[in-house]
């Protein structure tokens, strides 16, 4: 017997929706579960309502490690994205070596984030990096101690996270530029229009669907950011660095309360989720008008 | 070689088909790696095969979370491991309570195992019950002063072994180059300082009020917040390397007398003398602003196993043999638990530390009477405090006494 | 106005040096140091070239550098990684193809719904899913073996990879399918046939994305891999992390190269086939 080819296009998506469903949701509904239980070490606690909750919001690490989400996604996502784009639109002025320059801009994304945090960490690092060298050289006010001060450190976790993710940003929008049609630019230089306003005006707009998927590859590794920040700040000085992903696993492992790690985490996921819901709903508004 | 593609196999199987264990074996959950820890380590394992059972080494080389991670995961596969190291305290009756690690007080009064352990380095590890969850090895003195004799030299003065003294002594140590204080910046290393401060400032009584009894008063009295003001000065001495700095980054620059003191634990004086560092001309040690000892309980406890407990017994009785606890002490820098263990050939630091918890002065360190999430919530509030000027010693104290009386 | 242009060129001449500089320091750094001995780094600045360039940190880290009791370097635990990786990987292409082409081109009722499930599933943070799935593959079995660290890895790499199938695949023309079926091709005759040499380059794009993540990955070795599939990333951060003696930066750093070489590798290679592969439309809105 044959079976239908629209039979088979619905079999082959089982055992990834299988996986998902179990692996992802089924994971999901289990750590919200025991976000409401008193747990310690072991997902063993009794129920305890919304009292998790209420102890997460009424600690100040977590409150600046929630912050943290934003001001570090929020500046890590511009960032990159900028660069990106920079570094596209100048390699699309028909430069020479543009291969050479893009490897060199592109190779950061093969290393992890672990590497990333580690070497970036050596070079901050105002007794052995940058800041000793300059000095060395003769500059002694020369101050550069921004992985020191709480109010700069996590300023150092964006640089490093740029120098990581700029390079695919930059690839992606390349690729976006080279797809735009001769004939537009060709039109623009018979209007007179200057590259910049053309750049401004006319091909940005058009890439605009290249910037969300920026976004969301920018997205994933900001809600997922710990390796960076375990390697390069280990959430300091003090807490200043912290995210809620590091929040969560120091509370799985070290501080065994498993019920406030997902108390912290079913927050993340809620965060997660407004954001996607409201995104959706701006760009279908965006699609109607 | 066989063994591996039988593992191999039954892996690729995806079935946990078990490897017919050939002897008895234990696997060990421990972060006792490099250096002075790893020869410590080392005479536990010899012991183990003498009698032997086969050792399986979990070492966790990133510390303790990763031991948590891999402990806990392993459990809850089902598949326990046979021992898992800890600074004993409130962790071990938890995990006790809920049925997970072993009663081992049975075990140990017919093999006559704990007649000489000082009683509160056993009441930190028994249940309401009286049963006993965690057996201790060593005692570890966390309150030590390490300097380096030639960094004061260079400055042209006496090592200074009070917090004053420290104080006062560091515009001549920053006049010579020299570092005041080596300080890692990360929470646990900020307690450690905080505790030795506290106890030398509050003493043993009150420092026993705070920490184990959790009374509310003595943490908001004045000596607290005397506490945190000598804190705030301390924290002017360091240097801007500090921020996320390993402990052994740390001491490593007392050992090139960069810097002039490090509190940390007795198991820095290990890694000094693994260095090729001597005692009496090099460095040099003192209880922390001349307070009592603080010791923390270093053991471990042992998961319920269905299978493998003769191992599991094999290691309990080395782990509880004098000898091995004095052979463990002399790598580590530490103090046999057991006080019917000779002495012989510990360190003159660990002396020190001995006399003091004899003299009645020893205290019982915050992983020992704490459970992880107080201690996390004041090492997350500590560090905030130290990387953060603006936040006042009278703020700290203030949110110290809440933490402690909440 | 040539004058004008040279200008430009010359100042985006400059903005590129400037920035390959700033993207390229990290990795001379890193470079420099592992050529030096133990003794230089810790005396000198990590800006300053080896005295005398040694090879001496990167046998070690291969082959000597103590982890825990056991002084066997990280290179026993390379072919670990590359086992992972190739299955991890050929698994994920697979799958998330078939998936990428059933979403795209079968006009499926929940194809929206269905990719939308898979999406919101990796803005996840994994950290939040480990302790759940360990007590799942203890259930099955599974805990700490090949199975279980693959399957890991296929489950947090397929809803990006599936993406990207997915947006390839939605390109293509309809009429291209009705005319392969018209001519009686079933679906994989389709998928194997037509499908599969059109879209090489996305391929190419998505085994480079997936194999730098699955090679780079550290927490996910660490708790679900087991001792007998340790991967390296969890020997170099246990050989980083090690708070024990005295620091050798040098070993560090080779170790951390080689470490990294692999995905390196993959990229220096084939870096050219990645652009023209996103180019090609395999990442994209």
């Amino acid at each position: 017997m044959r079976i239908r080819p629209q039979t088979l296009a619905r079999l082959v998506l089982v055992p990834t929706i299988l996986l998902t469903v179990i692996g992802v949701y089924g994971s999901i509904l289990w750590t919200v579960n025991i976000s409401f239980t008193s747990s310690g070490f072991l997902p063993t606690g009794k129920y305890v309502g919304l009292d998790r909750y209420y102890e997460l919001w009424g600690q100040a690490r977590w409150r600046v490690a929630y912050t943290n989400l934003f001001v570090f996604g929020g500046l890590y996502i511009f960032f990159c994205i900028g660069a990106g784009l920079l570094l596209a639109i100048a390699l699309d002025q028909g430069v020479r070596g543009r291969s050479f320059f893009q490897t060199i801009f592109l190779y950061p994304i093969a290393l992890s984030f672990i590497v990333t945090g580690l070497a970036w960490r050596w070079i901050l690092n105002p007794t052995t990096g940058l800041e000793a060298y300059v000095r060395g050289l003769g500059y002694e006010g020369f101050s550069f101690g921004w992985l020191s001060d709480p109010d700069m450190a996590i300023f150092t976790l964006v640089i490093a996270g740029v120098w990581h993710s700029a390079g695919l940003m930059m690839v992606i929008i390349f690729a976006g530029l080279q797809s735009i049609d001769g004939e537009i630019w060709r039109a623009g230089r018979v209007d007179g229009i200057s590259r910049f306003h053309m750049y401004r005006g006319v091909v940005l707009p058009m890439l605009f669907p290249v910037f969300v998927t920026c976004l969301v590859l920018l997205a994933m590794n900001v809600v997922r950011s710990y390796d960076l920040v375990v390697a390069m700040t280990g959430g300091g000085p003090g807490y200043s660095t912290d995210v809620p992903a590091k929040y969560i696993v120091d509370h799985l492992f070290d501080r065994a309360n498993i019920g406030r790690a997902s108390a912290g985490a079913t927050m993340l996921l809620l965060t997660v989720m407004a954001i996607i819901a409201l995104s959706t709903y701006l760009g279908r508004k965006e699609t109607r008008r | 070689m066989k063994i591996a593609v039988t593992r191999l196999t039954a892996a690729l199987l995806g079935s946990a088909i078990a490897v017919p264990a050939l002897a008895e074996e234990v696997e060990v959950v421990h972060w006792l790696t490099a250096g002075a820890e790893s020869a410590a380590i080392q005479v536990l394992v010899d012991g183990v095969e003498a009698r032997g059972t086969t050792w399986i080494d979990l070492a966790t080389p990133g510390g303790g979370s990763d031991a948590r991670a891999l402990f806990s995961s392993r459990l809850a596969g089902g598949d326990p491991v046979g021992a898992l190291f800890m600074s004993i305290g409130p962790e071990a009756i938890e995990l006790g309570e809920q049925g997970v690690v072993r009663d081992v007080e049975g075990f140990a009064q017919e093999n006559d195992l704990i007649a000489s352990v000082p009683d509160f380095a056993l009441d930190i590890a028994r249940g309401s019950d009286g049963e006993l969850f965690a057996l201790p090895v060593a005692l570890e003195t966390q309150n030590f002063m390490w300097y380096s004799l030639p960094a004061f030299e260079a400055a042209g003065i006496e090592p200074a072994t009070t917090w004053q003294g420290l104080i006062d002594a560091a515009p001549a140590l920053k006049e010579a180059g020299i570092i005041p204080l080596a300080m890692g910046a990360q929470g646990w290393q900020i307690d450690i300082l905080f505790t030795a401060v506290i106890a030398s400032v509050a003493g043993p009584e009150k420092y026993l009020a705070i920490y184990r009894d959790r009374d509310a008063d003595a943490a908001a009295s004045d000596d607290v917040l005397e506490a945190f003001r000598i804190m705030r000065a301390l924290s002017e001495l360091q240097d801007e390397g500090s921020s996320n700095r390993a402990w052994n980054d740390t001491l490593n620059l007392v050992a090139q007398d960069k810097a002039a003191v490090q509190v940390m634990g007795s198991w820095a004086g290990a890694e000094l003398a693994s260095m090729g560092e001597t005692y009496g001309t090099d460095w040099g040690c003192a209880l922390a602003g001349g307070g009592g000892a603080i010791v923390g309980s270093t053991g471990f406890a042992f998961p319920v196993l269905s299978e493998n407990e003769g191992g599991q017994n094999d290691f309990i009785l080395t782990l509880m043999d004098p000898a091995v606890q004095t052979a463990f002490s002399v790598q580590k820098g530490s103090i046999p638990a057991r006080t019917d263990a000779s002495t012989e050939g510990l360190s003159e630091c660990a002396v020190v530390a001995a006399e003091s918890v004899a003299a009645g002065n020893g205290m019982p360190n915050v992983s020992a009477v704490l459970n992880p999430d107080s201690r996390g919530q004041i090492n997350d509030m500590m560090a905030n405090f130290w990387s953060n000027p603006s936040m006042s010693p009278e703020d700290a104290a203030k949110t110290f006494a809440s933490l402690i009386g909440g | 106005m040539k004058d004008q242009n040279a200008i430009a060129m010359a100042a985006i001449y400059a903005f590129l040096a400037i920035a390959a500089a700033f993207f390229a320091i990290p990795l001379i750094i890193m470079l420099l140091t592992s050529f030096k001995t133990a003794e230089e780094v810790r005396e000198g600045s990590i800006f300053f070239l080896p005295e005398s360039w040694s090879l001496a940190a990167w046998g070690k880290a291969w082959g000597e550098a103590c982890i825990g009791r056991v002084c066997e370097g990280i290179g026993g635990n390379f072919w670990n990684s590359v086992l992972i990786t190739v299955l991890a990987t050929s698994i994920s292409l697979l799958l998330a193809s078939l998936n990428g082409f059933a979403l795209a081109q079968w006009r499926l009722r929940m194809s929206g719904p269905i990719l939308g499930m898979l999406l919101i599933g990796a803005f996840i943070p994994y950290q939040i899913m480990i302790y759940p799935l360990v007590r799942l593959f203890a259930t099955g079995g599974m805990h700490q073996t090949l199975g279980a660290i693959v399957t890991v890895h296929v489950l947090f790499g397929l809803p990006i990879l599936t993406l990207i199938f997915r947006n390839f695949y939605i390109g293509l023309p309809e009429e291209l399918i009705k005319a392969a079926r018209v001519d009686g091709a079933g679906f994989f005759q389709i998928y194997g046939m037509i499908i599969v040499p059109m879209s090489v380059n996305v391929f190419l794009v998505a085994a480079i994305l997936s194999i730098t993540g699955v090679w780079n990955d550290y927490l996910l070795g660490l708790i679900f891999a087991g001792p007998n599939f340790q991967p390296m990333t969890v020997s170099l951060q246990n050989l980083v992390g090690t708070q024990m003696g005295l620091p050798e930066y040098n070993v560090n750093m080779a170790a951390t190269i080689l470490t990294a070489l692999p995905p390196l590798a993959v990229y220096l290679l084939s870096g050219k086939y990645f652009v023209r592969g996103v180019t090609a439309g395999a990442v994209k809105g």
